[in-house]
């Protein structure tokens, strides 16, 4: 049986589903809705752990009778309500509940990353971006030139070298919605103008030089094989510093592309040294016709790279996924 | 304009030759634009091997106005972008291949007494087909509990759309039908026919939802005729499916009040009853497999339609060979040879975004 943990509301989640059952594939889908408890159980007999996952209402999931498993995104929630009231202790009670949890979280993925062939991973969601761009350097990918500072003059001396820059989270920020409106961070532009109002010490931010991009790549990695797309947003001030400020009425070109060997095969080798083995790559083409690494996202969204360049992703993964069950051979002591 | 380098057509925008012009099909923005055909021979001639001085160069300078204005045409419209010859390879087209999860797509049930009785089979076998889309047909006009209560069939269920057509009812307030579509995210659209006004209802929490409300008596075993191009439908998938399939008839099937199958409710021929088989057996008469793949490329006429990859046609072709030829007897009301409708109507407007169409000259170019 294939099992796949996803946010209830992933539609991409949903279309891979119904190539699963085209192909009478066994699978049940967890998403981070679903009230779940989780039994893991670790004796001095050999064998794989016995792990019990239970949906209340259905059938236990046993860790045996599961061959294939799909990260797609989100995590197991907590069954238990966090603690209410204005107790000091209680803020301190919850953090650690949570925590508790979280490395069950961690623990379930270990486990199903150990016995069981798997498709991304829950460690996947904590890639540093630094580290990242570090390890492309040092694979012979070209990285934009960064800096990570808490310093005013810092910033001031790299603007110097490279006068026009990008801010943006070093995490993957966040979303939050107050009445009807969503805020989410975006990429902002930096210049010598904007620095001078800024204090100067303040908590650690990340600068970019702005790359001068003929185009942006959006990459679909797949177990070794590359799905990739170009987008054309240079032409749409709108887009041309963050192609996600979607330009709905006259949305930016999206085609097929097809990379160079060479920066497919750096790109493998950074995919490796991370042991991802799916996720979405950002990289730019600079007016000089350098292709420049921005960052990996693993649990990023693919239908964009699908649908436009008419790649099938969503059956892609379903035969991944098939294909890894027939593949998973235990180990039996 | 770039004259120096290369000119490419992007991926998404394609091209399709008919008997008189061409239409250029950006499948992303969902547009279209008339071209002269010969525009269409210079571009599948010159596409990511020329530039536009060398193409002058080519034409003897003959032309220079007209491949300017031609030029001007395609960069305004982004359908072209330029590049140098060593990133040709960089571009690929886009493989037109077409998949679908499942062999039903869309299954139109008239509800009656049989599917009250027999819901939860019928919904279970056409689900395992794998058809995500469903049309609800009420033949008269239905309470609103009746309604609702057929639709908590759905909630659990594996549909991603539910198209309802329900006569209209004097007891069916249209705050209740407001809130039942609110609160049910699956009906994309609910036609009430026959009602005293007409109306298209598109509140602001409804997404892409919409209740139609319409004073014209709804016919459904009439063949709903294309008089213009309103109907078409632009987007990848059709696009695609087109390439390969009959894209009105393929996986799309029909269950009438007694529970016959159809290939349309219109259609006169019967493919057997679902009380006496199940659907997927049913699915395995030759006729049904040979009409889904009766495609336009083998159409006589329409294959030389630049509408072809768009059509919704719902005329039912009739194999006129051993080979996969096709023919329709009844005319299409588009004469792809004189470009005109019938009815003069004119109404290719509605396909296109943007309006009036803007044509470039068709200058007789040397081939």
């Amino acid at each position: 049986m294939i099992v796949i943990l996803s946010s209830s509301s992933d539609f991409s989640t949903s279309q891979v589903i119904d190539w699963l059952l085209f192909y009478k594939a066994g699978f049940v889908r967890l998403s981070d809705e679903d009230a779940l408890d989780i039994q893991i159980s670790l004796t001095n007999e050999s064998g794989p752990s016995d792990t019990t996952i239970t949906c209340p209402g259905k059938d236990p999931i046993s860790f045996a009778a599961i061959n294939t498993y799909w990260y797609r995104r989100g995590f197991v929630r907590n069954t238990y309500s966090p603690l209410s009231g204005n107790n000091p202790q209680s803020t301190y009670i919850s953090r650690f509940i949570f925590e508790e949890h979280q490395a069950v979280n961690e623990a379930l993925n270990a486990l199903f990353k150990s016995d069981i062939n798997h498709l991304g991973a829950f460690k996947d969601n904590f890639l540093n971006k630094l580290d990242v761009l570090n390890a492309a350097r040092r694979l012979g990918l070209q990285i934009p030139n960064t800096l990570v500072t808490t310093q005013k003059k810092d910033i001031e001396s790299f603007i110097e070298r490279f006068p026009k820059c990008i801010t943006k989270a070093i995490t993957n920020g966040f979303t939050f919605k107050i009445k009807e409106t969503t805020y989410f961070l975006h990429t902002i532009a930096l210049d010598a103008t904007k620095v001078e109002g800024f204090p100067e010490r303040f908590p650690s931010i990340l600068v970019q030089e702005q790359l001068p991009k003929k185009y942006e790549l959006r990459i679909f990695f797949l177990k070794d094989k590359f799905y990739s797309s170009v987008i054309f947003s240079q032409n749409d001030p709108k887009t041309s510093l963050d192609f996600r400020n979607y330009n709905n009425e006259k949305p930016n070109r999206v085609c097929p592309f097809t990379l160079p060997e060479t920066i497919e095969q750096n790109l493998r080798n950074l995919m490796q040294h991370f042991d991802i083995k799916t996720g979405s790559i950002d990289l730019v083409v600079t007016e000089d016709d350098r292709f420049v690494f921005l960052e990996v996202n693993p649990i990023g969204q693919f239908r964009q790279v699908s649908n436009p360049c008419n790649y099938y992703l969503e059956e892609k993964i379903a035969k991944t996924l098939i294909d890894y069950g027939e593949k998973t051979v235990r180990a039996i002591a | 304009m770039n004259e120096t380098q290369i000119f490419k057509l992007y991926a998404c925008c394609h091209l399709v030759s008919g008997s008189t012009r061409s239409i250029i099909y950006d499948l992303q923005r969902k547009e279209c634009e008339f071209i002269p055909n010969i525009l269409a021979e210079i571009i599948e001639k010159f596409d990511g091997i020329k530039s536009i001085s060398e193409i002058k160069q080519f034409y003897e300078s003959e032309y220079d106005d007209t491949i300017d204005e031609y030029f001007s045409f395609l960069v305004n419209h982004e359908f072209i972008f330029f590049l140098a010859g060593s990133e040709n390879y960089r571009f690929p087209k886009i493989d037109l291949s077409f998949r679908q999860p499942g062999v039903l797509s869309q299954v139109t049930i008239v509800v009656d007494t049989l599917f009250d009785e027999r819901s939860q089979v019928i919904l279970a076998e056409i689900t395992e087909l794998g058809c995500r889309d469903i049309q609800l047909i009420y033949l008269t006009a239905t309470c609103f509990s009746k309604i609702a209560s057929d639709l908590e069939h759905f909630s659990q269920s594996a549909f991603n759309s539910i198209e309802i057509i329900s006569g209209y009812d004097p007891t069916l307030h249209r705050d209740e039908v407001i809130k039942l579509v609110q609160e049910s995210h699956r009906i994309s659209c609910w036609l009430i026919h026959s009602a005293p006004i007409t109306e298209r209802v598109r509140e602001q929490h409804f997404g892409m939802q919409e209740i139609i409300y319409s004073e014209k008596v709804y016919d459904a075993y009439a063949r709903p005729e294309f008089t213009n191009a309103a109907g078409f439908k632009l987007n990848i998938e059709s696009f695609t499916e087109s390439h390969h399939k009959n894209a009105f008839y393929n996986g799309r099937i029909c269950i009438d009040k007694k529970g016959e199958l159809k290939t349309a409710l219109f259609n006169q021929e019967l493919f057997g009853n679902i009380t006496e088989n199940p659907i997927r057996k049913l699915l395995e008469d030759p006729r049904i497999e040979l009409l889904w793949n009766s495609k336009k490329d083998n159409t006589a006429i329409c294959k030389e339609c630049e509408f072809r990859y768009m059509c919704q046609d719902n005329r039912l072709p009739l194999k006129i060979d051993e080979a996969e030829t096709w023919a329709h007897q009844v005319p299409c009301h588009y004469n792809p040879y004189t470009a005109e409708w019938a009815n003069e109507e004119k109404c290719i407007d509605l396909v296109l975004k943007t309006s009036p169409p803007r044509t470039p000259p068709d200058t007789e170019l040397p081939k």
